[in-house]
């Protein structure tokens, strides 16, 4: 009988389960990303109809200095956030292995910046640096130095986003990397304490090739959502001053909602887009393999 | 011997520096938000002082929209997690029990798309949602958290699923239960846990949001963030009173709320993360 008709009741199963997750990942992701990239080729703006031109927008966004700009500010951005967080996160979770009394209430201080929104951390962040009552400007003014004028020099502001990201993103790289530590097996160390290595020894020998996977996949996602830093920015500098924290992600907000210019800032996301792609390109293939072997044993 | 007793007391001079500086900040705010707008002002910054409620009642009296905005966050945040628990699951549960081909790359594709910049869909939605009416709707916002922390709980909760055996489910089908029965009374139960990580990633997803938000509503559907936001950047500088007041109340719930169930936030991460 009927093993041809339940097979295809079975088969129907999956298919009516998932569908809620496609519908609203093809209705609202997958083709409003292809419908960017349609705006991207045209000029557009609110209330009009596209007017097809082709690679204009494309040409325009390379010509523009504040674009060229934004792309090697966001890459700076990037490369010193992460690198900030990475070392901050392994010091972190090299720390918490050493199992402290109390472990659990020194992890829940640690992390506990994830659980606070953008828009406090820059209250908090604003609150420490203020010139006129932080205490951060306090501890620097006794020793001379002014912090009055940090948010408005392009460097200075620059490095202040850069703390802060790294502050509320840190948590999520000591996490992972702590994980991975504490599944290494300990007669590793065991048999390499007995080889006589030291500490830096095995740390060099034993830890670190034991988290490869889990540094490299959190340097991939920490790489591929500091790109995108849109909150910190925006509630803090707006991308200024003089663009000077203007990354990919300000200048599309500017272009589309400011300045009202669609296309362009569709091509700025087409961009971004393929950015992202690239860096998790590695990360993809993995999991595209692993997802693909799934059922075959 | 001395070496090791030397050692423990670097360590915990980093830990107590670790702690310093991921709890200052936070800190801060919830002290200040306590202290007289003359001593927030004070020079230099004082750690003792007079506790008043006055930044609160300020708070409540110039700023009555935080409230409101206050309540909109938790039904945005109450609404969305549970859709995203709800069709999660049931995806994962489908792509953990029926790994043919088509399944599989469906469910690599729909776990590809977290790597997609949320950014990059505001230039075509706005303009869509303007035409439809929808803009400053909460039903838009919530269908925006929904997609974009629908694959990342996707992929949580296939994980979860995965760890537990198919021959429980099997056992109660030959007993006579129904494929749905055998979930709902034998696999459901046992991924609790998976499920409690996923909504707290979610719930804090929600809750602080900041970028959706701020694009997309403007005064009906308005948020907490938003709000504080608001009074950040005002015509004549922060109001620092009732902005302490009004982030202490944002922060708080939610950093109590993930402290009370730090266990299943760090496997939902570390599963969500490192199982790819």
């Amino acid at each position: 009988m009927t093993k041809q008709r339940l097979l295809r009741k079975e088969e129907r199963l999956p298919l009516f389960l998932i569908t809620p997750v496609v519908a609203i990942l093809s209705a609202v992701l997958l083709i409003p990303g292809a419908w960017s990239f349609f705006i991207s080729l045209h000029d557009y703006t609110f209330g009009y109809d596209p007017v097809f031109v082709g690679l204009k927008n494309y040409i325009e966004v390379l010509s523009d200095p504040t674009f060229i700009n934004a792309i090697i500010l966001n890459l700076w951005f990037v490369f010193i956030a992460v690198s900030l967080e990475f070392l901050l996160g392994l010091a972190a979770a090299l720390l918490l292995s050493k199992k402290f009394p109390l472990h659990k209430v020194w992890v829940s201080l640690i992390i506990a910046p994830f659980a606070i929104s953008p828009v406090v951390s820059v209250v908090a962040w604003k609150n420490l640096l203020s010139a006129d009552f932080g205490l951060i400007s306090y501890i620097f003014s006794l020793f001379g130095v002014s912090t009055e004028t940090w948010l408005m020099d392009p460097v200075t502001a620059l490095l202040i986003i850069v703390i802060i990201n790294t502050w509320r993103e840190f948590p999520f790289t000591t996490l992972i990397l702590y994980a991975a530590i504490t599944t290494i097996p300990v007669e590793r160390h065991e048999a390499a304490l007995v080889d006589g290595a030291s500490k830096f020894q095995r740390f060099r020998y034993v830890t670190l090739p034991s988290i490869m996977t889990a540094v490299a996949v959190a340097l991939t996602f920490r790489t591929i959502f500091a790109f995108r830093t849109f909150d910190v920015i925006w509630i803090l500098t707006q991308g200024g001053p003089y663009n000077s924290t203007t990354i990919l992600s300000v200048y599309l907000y500017l272009q589309s909602f400011k300045f009202l210019h669609l296309g362009v800032g569709a091509t700025v996301g087409i961009v971004m887009l393929i950015f992202t792609f690239l860096v998790s390109a590695y990360y993809l293939r993995a999991l595209y393999r692993q997802i693909m072997s799934r059922g075959r044993t | 011997m001395r070496i090791k007793y030397i050692e423990d007391i670097v360590a915990w001079i980093s830990l107590f520096l670790l702690v310093l500086w991921s709890m200052l900040p936070i800190l801060f705010v919830i002290m200040s938000s306590f202290k007289h707008p003359k001593e927030i002002f004070g020079w230099p910054p004082k750690l003792l002082f007079n506790p008043t409620l006055i930044n609160y009642e300020d708070l409540i009296n110039i700023w009555p929209k935080f409230f409101y905005a206050l309540q909109n966050s938790a039904t945005i945040t109450a609404v969305s997690t549970i859709i995203i628990l709800t069709i999660s699951t049931l995806a994962a549960y489908a792509f953990s029990r029926f790994q043919f081909k088509v399944m599989n790359f469906t469910a690599f594709s729909l776990i590809a798309t977290r790597m997609f910049p949320p950014i990059v869909i505001t230039v075509p939605l706005f303009p869509l949602f303007s035409e439809l009416h929808l803009l400053d709707t909460p039903f838009i916002i919530i269908l925006l958290y929904v997609t974009f922390y629908v694959s990342l709980s996707t992929w949580v909760m296939m994980a979860f699923i995965d760890e537990i055996p198919v021959n429980l489910e099997e056992a109660a089908m030959i007993d006579g239960a129904s494929r749905l029965q055998a979930f709902y009374k034998i696999t459901l139960p046992l991924i609790a846990p998976g499920m409690v990580s996923v909504s707290v990633l979610a719930a804090v997803f929600c809750w602080n949001e900041f970028m959706f938000a701020y694009i997309f509503t403007a005064t009906r559907s308005v948020t907490a963030p938003i709000v504080i936001s608001e009074m950040l950047g005002g015509l004549y500088g922060a109001e620092w009173g009732p902005l302490f007041a009004s982030s202490t109340i944002q922060l708080v719930p939610m950093l109590v709320f993930v402290w009370a169930v730090q266990k299943y936030l760090i496997k939902g991460l570390t599963m969500g993360a490192v199982k790819g």
